[in-house]
């Protein structure tokens, strides 16, 4: 930029409460109030991003700073649980009448009995919530039988941006027939977990959404058939639900999708899905791939039970990212890569079966040019794994960053100098790799939905930062 | 001259409009960047741009880092409306999403600035209402007070409080939930 910076003399005579000149990078040192120099709608647009405490106890700032939060839309988050269930429904109702303002987003967690549901739904109904554009619901209670989404879900079709419904333990039916006439021209984000819905219903929503840029469909029942064309789609994570015999996910057909970019499929609680993905050019990102998939189609290249049957030279170059749980079986593994030669971060789950046919050398793409990260999760350290691990230390030429969740308590030096040998280290193909070990056993080969919907990242497998509640993995 | 857009061989043949800053620094730049403003974008369907467009609220250090921005997200806006017509050819789509890259780490280091021109930056966003620069820097000014105590908000940006205790009292009650 050639421009000449000088010293220079601030006008801001529109602007209130400015005091002149204000002296540059001084604020720490009792310097002046710069924020309150903001407009009211400023100050608004800033309270509207905080959560709802932190944006209440912006009212006891000062006397400026009082009004300001009854008027900015609210961004309010919730828990109804356990024997305060009443006190938490009464906090709720009187955060809105203390605010007066809209709200912008509502996040619900209630674990409590669905009997007081129906308060929930009249809370719902209120007029402060009429412009909602961010409800979520996480619903966790054991009902004897099939309950309701609240009502109120489509009053918001039309500035909804954020829609997510999850539901633990049991399901919801999804409100009405009639949804499918509803339009949601502003959604972007769609979760349903643990509902009940027909298939015309969904279908006749996700045509409705001319914008959606992330879908979650997971545990759901009443739809055997899911069908998706989407120009705007960029993620999607799927899975059938458990033991449902009427009406659970048999097939997701992926027909047009140019914009998406990851599918992230949830291992099956069956095993007889089936997945045809027809028309997906961007797709970078995709797993956890796992036998459980009865046929996996991409394209031309099908997968039946995880292993290639039909070959014929097909490659997929779009994909960097691929996660796969797997049985330990190198072919498998090798047969993978053949098929992914792009793929650069690599996402392997083991079972606890131990590990077959072991190569020690070979050359592929995948190998010699674009493998970049490797992590194994579920890593338990016996010589068989450490020999399935090998291959890809003596192979894997660009390798920068190989990781280990190891299934362990702790990993201590002595441990990790008898894997460093195990694993042959010293003759690694790679020689500016990193190796590290991390214990935890906790950590299983799913992704959080959080994530799923993430666009923010190119790679939701990795938790390493991840502090997610457990409930909502996908 | 001062000028943003000079050097630029392919934006010389596009038209281009003169801003000039409180402290009367021209600054020429095109049309793609400069509608980028709403306020600006109206002034020229107006045909109010002739002479340049005096900016009385905006210094020329400010103004540099608005363009700044502005040229940035105006070649990502270009990009976009290039995409939708060949979104099927794969080299295309890898500098695409490279340069998606490429602005979000160029948000980041633009917003590595100090308090003053932070909140400098804020006013010319909303004066010139340039929406994502002004999601930005409130979003990065939100970030700054998140999990913080009224005590720790009012030091780290000397906000004097002016309650009296039976109005804080006051506050506290109302909103008892937010304080607990």
């Amino acid at each position: 930029m050639g421009v000449v910076t000088r010293p220079n003399k601030r006008k801001l005579e529109d602007e209130p409460h400015c005091q002149e000149p204000l002296p540059r990078g001084g604020e720490d040192a009792g310097g002046p109030d710069l924020i309150s120099c903001l407009s009211d709608d400023i100050l608004g647009d800033i309270i509207t991003l905080l959560p709802a405490k932190d944006s209440a106890r912006t009212q006891i700032l000062s006397w400026r700073w009082r009004p300001l939060w009854r008027s900015a839309p609210l961004n309010l988050d919730a828990v109804v649980a356990g024997s305060y269930g009443y006190y938490h429904v009464a906090t709720i109702l009187s955060k809105l009448q203390a605010h007066k303002g809209p709200v912008r987003r509502f996040s619900l967690t209630w674990h409590y009995n669905y009997d007081h549901f129906c308060t929930i739904d009249s809370i719902l109904k209120s007029p402060q919530l009429d412009n909602l554009q961010e409800f979520e619901l996480f619903f966790r209670y054991n009902v004897c039988e099939y309950r309701r989404v609240p009502q109120s879900v489509l009053r918001w079709s039309l500035t909804i941006r954020v829609l997510n419904i999850f539901m633990v333990g049991e399901v919801l039916i999804f409100p009405m027939e009639t949804a499918c006439s509803f339009h949601f021209p502003h959604l972007k984000q769609l979760t349903l977990k643990g509902v009940n819905i027909s298939e015309g219903t969904l279908h006749g929503i996700l045509s409705g959404c001319p914008i959606l840029e992330s879908l979650v469909l997971d545990w759901n029942i009443g739809y055997r058939r899911l069908h998706i064309s989407s120009s705007t789609l960029r993620s999607l994570g799927i899975s059938d639900a458990w033991n449902y015999k009427v009406g659970n996910l048999e097939e997701v057909i992926i027909e047009d999708a140019p914009q998406l970019e990851r599918i992230i499929p949830r291992p099956p609680k069956r095993d007889d899905l089936v997945i045809r993905i027809i028309h997906a050019p961007k797709l970078k990102t995709l797993g956890y791939l796992s036998n459980r998939i009865s046929t996996f189609v991409l394209g031309t290249m099908v997968f039946q039970k995880m292993v290639p049957v039909s070959l014929a030279n097909n490659v997929i170059g779009s994909v960097r990212i691929l996660a796969l749980t797997i049985d330990p079986n190198l072919d498998l593994v090798i047969g993978f890569l053949k098929c992914f030669p792009s793929v650069e971060k690599l996402y392997i789950k083991f079972s606890e079966e131990d590990i077959k046919n072991v190569h020690r050398y070979a050359s592929l793409k995948c190998l010699d040019q674009h493998l970049k990260m490797v992590q194994f999760i579920g890593y338990r350290g016996r010589i068989s794994d450490a020999n399935f691990v090998k291959f890809f230390v003596l192979n894997a030429g660009v390798l920068e960053s190989m990781k280990f969740v190891v299934n362990r308590d702790k990993c201590d030096s002595k441990w990790i100098a008898c894997q460093h040998k195990n694993l042959m280290l010293n003759d690694r193909a790679s020689h500016g790799a990193r190796f590290d070990f991390q214990a935890d056993n906790r950590q299983c080969g799913l992704v959080h939905m959080k994530h799923t919907h993430d666009l923010s990242t190119d790679d939701p497998f990795n938790r390493s930062s991840c502090r997610c509640r457990d409930d909502y993995i996908l | 001259m001062a000028s943003a857009g000079s050097g630029d061989e392919k934006a010389a043949a596009a038209a281009m409009i003169t801003l000039i800053s409180s402290d009367n620094e021209k600054f020429e730049v095109t049309e793609a960047t400069a509608t980028l403003s709403q306020t600006i974008r109206h002034m020229i369907e107006d045909g109010c741009t002739d002479g340049g467009v005096p900016l009385p609220n905006v210094t020329s250090k400010i103004l540099a880092r608005v363009i700044e921005y502005c040229k940035k997200h105006a070649t990502a806006a270009a990009g976009e409306e290039g995409s939708s017509s060949s979104f099927s050819d794969a080299a295309f789509l890898e500098v695409d999403r490279a340069f998606l890259e490429e602005l979000e780490e160029f948000d980041d280091a633009f917003l590595e600035v100090d308090r003053a021109t932070l909140f400098d930056l804020i006013l010319a966003a909303n004066y010139l209402d340039i929406k994502g620069l002004l999601n930005l820097t409130c979003q990065k000014v939100a970030d700054s007070v998140k999990g913080k105590t009224p005590e720790q908000i009012r030091e780290m940006y000397n906000i004097v409080n002016d309650l009296t205790p039976e109005e804080e009292a006051e506050i506290r009650r109302e909103t008892q939930w937010a304080f607990e």
